[in-house]
């Protein structure tokens, strides 16, 4: 029988995940008495090193932050390290979300004429600390001449040698007519799926639970943006601009949704495919979306990415690590600020992702 | 203002005293017409105002919860991020409107224009409602400014007419009123005056008519004898 080629990555990557926090640990971070109290907790962890490095710098809860996102960067390059080489493009297609990120940045201050000093700070860049996440396909001496341009004009041209330049090329012109971006970043973020699920391409034969998960996200955006426009009363012309193709949910259902009175009419129709019962439940309480996110990601977490854990020796391992990773990180980082807050132990257990 | 000291006491100026009288009530009436309809004003305004205030209140506690939740959700550097990204707001414009001579402040424009909606849905859900409950809470803090300075002006100008009717009322009307009595008085005294010289001119003409006839019979009564 042959080895495959990820059994060196597995190897890898589950030597690393028994560094990743359990539900006992989350449990304990969230009776500490205080974000501090947190951060010390953290140190005798793996996020101890970073949490060190910033501890000069920064003061809880933005400490955590920093060093949780100075962590992941460290993650992801592991990752993107022990990937075999079929896998790589797959990888790189879904880190291309912190590129999006940034490009997305450095347009809007562009277009509202911001200085590069107002704009760097904020820059997702692999410095030694830095205020975002890299993904390291575009690099950061480059992201710092992308700064340097002056107009979203600049930007764009300085882009065509990456394939967002391109993409971002064919809405120039409408946005120099209307000065608007939403176009530019739709298009973006469309560009992101697209490219992802065409990495996603079947070399092993059990890449298909990773395509339904990204199809899934897919979807779960094209819900969200269907219930804010919902709830903010957005003509349907508008919306079906920022639907994105290529999710599970044909763009003519998701336009039939859109018919629907209101966002509770909307979620009953959404019903069959995801569970979002008590999040409407919440809703009509607190008149806030914010639930339908979480009920969205805990069931794309419950349906698809545990059982990514199962596909050993594939490409789902790597995907399973660095989500979890991800996950983990939105998990600290919602008990630090529901510390800070004095939010109840219920309502921050609520917004978590758990295993 | 007339005192009493140099006042002509003459017919004329009683007319034309009577006739700045009745100009003056009039004034008066309308004054006080004018100082309800302020009044009335004033309470809407500040009805309005004052729900306007509540309703602040709660919009700013749903607004911090949902920063509170979008940097729970979305971590704070992604707040931030994003909140580089909303555009400017446009230029506010200070307009005025009359009511009953008052200029109150009428703000247009301050707020952002469509793009920003379209923007809201490529936004994390938490972030979305934090921008949209500030964008209201905005729109609250700009009405709160224009009625609460409508109220200031408002009352400022009850006051003005207030001191204004109370000064006609108490002050003028009654010194006028003075006046016309004054007048009357004097045009009295002088009508007794007259009376009283023509009587007295007349009683001496009698005198004098009946000491002309007694010289007369007299002289009569010499010739007789």
């Amino acid at each position: 029988m042959p080895t495959s080629q990820y059994s060196s990555s597995f190897g890898r990557l589950q030597a690393l995940s028994v560094n990743l926090l359990s539900k006992e640990t989350m449990q304990n971070l969230i009776k500490a008495k205080d974000v501090n109290e947190m951060a010390k907790m953290l140190e005798s962890t793996w996020y101890g090193p970073e949490i060190e490095k910033a501890a000069s710098t920064y003061q809880p809860p933005e400490l955590l932050e920093v060093a949780l996102n100075a962590h992941l960067v460290n993650t992801n390059r592991i990752a993107l390290e022990a990937t075999p080489f079929n896998g790589k493009v797959a990888v790189r297609a879904y880190f291309l979300k912190w590129d999006i990120h940034n490009i997305e940045l450095i347009l809007s201050s562009k277009s509202m004429g911001k200085t590069i000093t107002e704009t760097e700070p904020f820059l997702v860049s692999s410095r030694n600390f830095p205020a975002g996440i890299t993904a390291g396909n575009i690099p950061h001496d480059e992201m710092k001449i992308i700064l340097a341009q002056t107009g979203v004009d600049g930007v764009v041209n300085q882009l065509v040698k990456y394939p967002y330049g391109t993409i971002l090329m064919q809405h120039l012109d409408s946005y120099q007519k209307s000065g608007d971006l939403g176009p530019m970043m739709t298009a973006m973020q469309a560009f992101y799926y697209k490219q992802l699920l065409e990495s996603l391409r079947f070399f092993q034969g059990d890449e298909g639970i990773i395509r339904e998960m990204v199809r899934t996200e897919i979807d779960k955006k094209n819900i969200l943006s269907l219930l804010k426009a919902k709830d903010s009363g957005i003509d349907r012309e508008i919306v079906s601009r920022h639907l994105i193709e290529g999710g599970k949910i044909p763009l003519n259902e998701l336009s039939e949704f859109y018919n629907a009175k209101n966002v509770a009419e909307l979620v009953g129709r959404v019903e069959g495919r995801f569970v979002l019962g008590s999040a409407l439940a919440q809703y009509k309480k607190t008149n806030s979306l914010i639930d339908f996110e979480v009920a969205l990601d805990k069931f794309i977490y419950i349906n698809y990415i545990k059982k990514l854990k199962n596909i050993a020796l594939s490409i789902g391992t790597i995907f399973y690590f660095i989500i979890v990773a991800e996950h983990e990180r939105e998990n600290i980082r919602r008990i630090a600020y529901g510390k800070r807050y004095n939010l109840s132990a219920e309502r921050i257990n609520s917004m978590l992702l758990y295993e | 203002m007339p005192t009493a000291i140099n006042i002509r006491p003459t017919r004329l100026e009683y007319i034309r005293t009577k006739r700045r009288i009745l100009i003056a009530k009039k004034g008066l009436r309308l004054l006080k017409l004018k100082r309800q309809a302020l009044i009335l004003e004033f309470f809407n305004t500040s009805k309005t105002a004052a729900a306007l205030r509540s309703g602040l209140q709660a919009e700013l506690l749903k607004g911090y919860e949902s920063i509170r939740m979008a940097e729970m959700l979305a971590g704070s550097m992604r707040l931030e991020n994003e909140a580089m990204k909303i555009p400017q707001l446009s230029n506010l414009q200070i307009m005025s409107k009359n009511v009953m001579g008052v200029r109150i402040p009428k703000l247009e424009g301050g707020a952002r224009q469509q793009l920003l909606t379209e923007h809201l849905l490529e936004l994390p859900t938490s972030i979305n409602e934090a921008i949209k409950s500030f964008q209201e809470v905005h729109r609250i803090v700009l009405d709160v400014a224009e009625k609460e300075t409508a109220l200031r002006k408002l009352l400022y100008e009850i006051e003005k007419t207030k001191r204004k009717s109370n000064a006609i009322e108490n002050v003028f009307i009654p010194r006028l009123q003075a006046a016309v009595k004054f007048i009357t008085f004097r045009l009295d005294e002088m009508e007794r005056d007259t009376f009283i010289m023509l009587k007295t001119v007349k009683r001496k003409m009698g005198e004098r008519e009946q000491a002309a006839s007694l010289e007369e019979a007299k002289g009569e009564e010499i010739i007789a004898e």
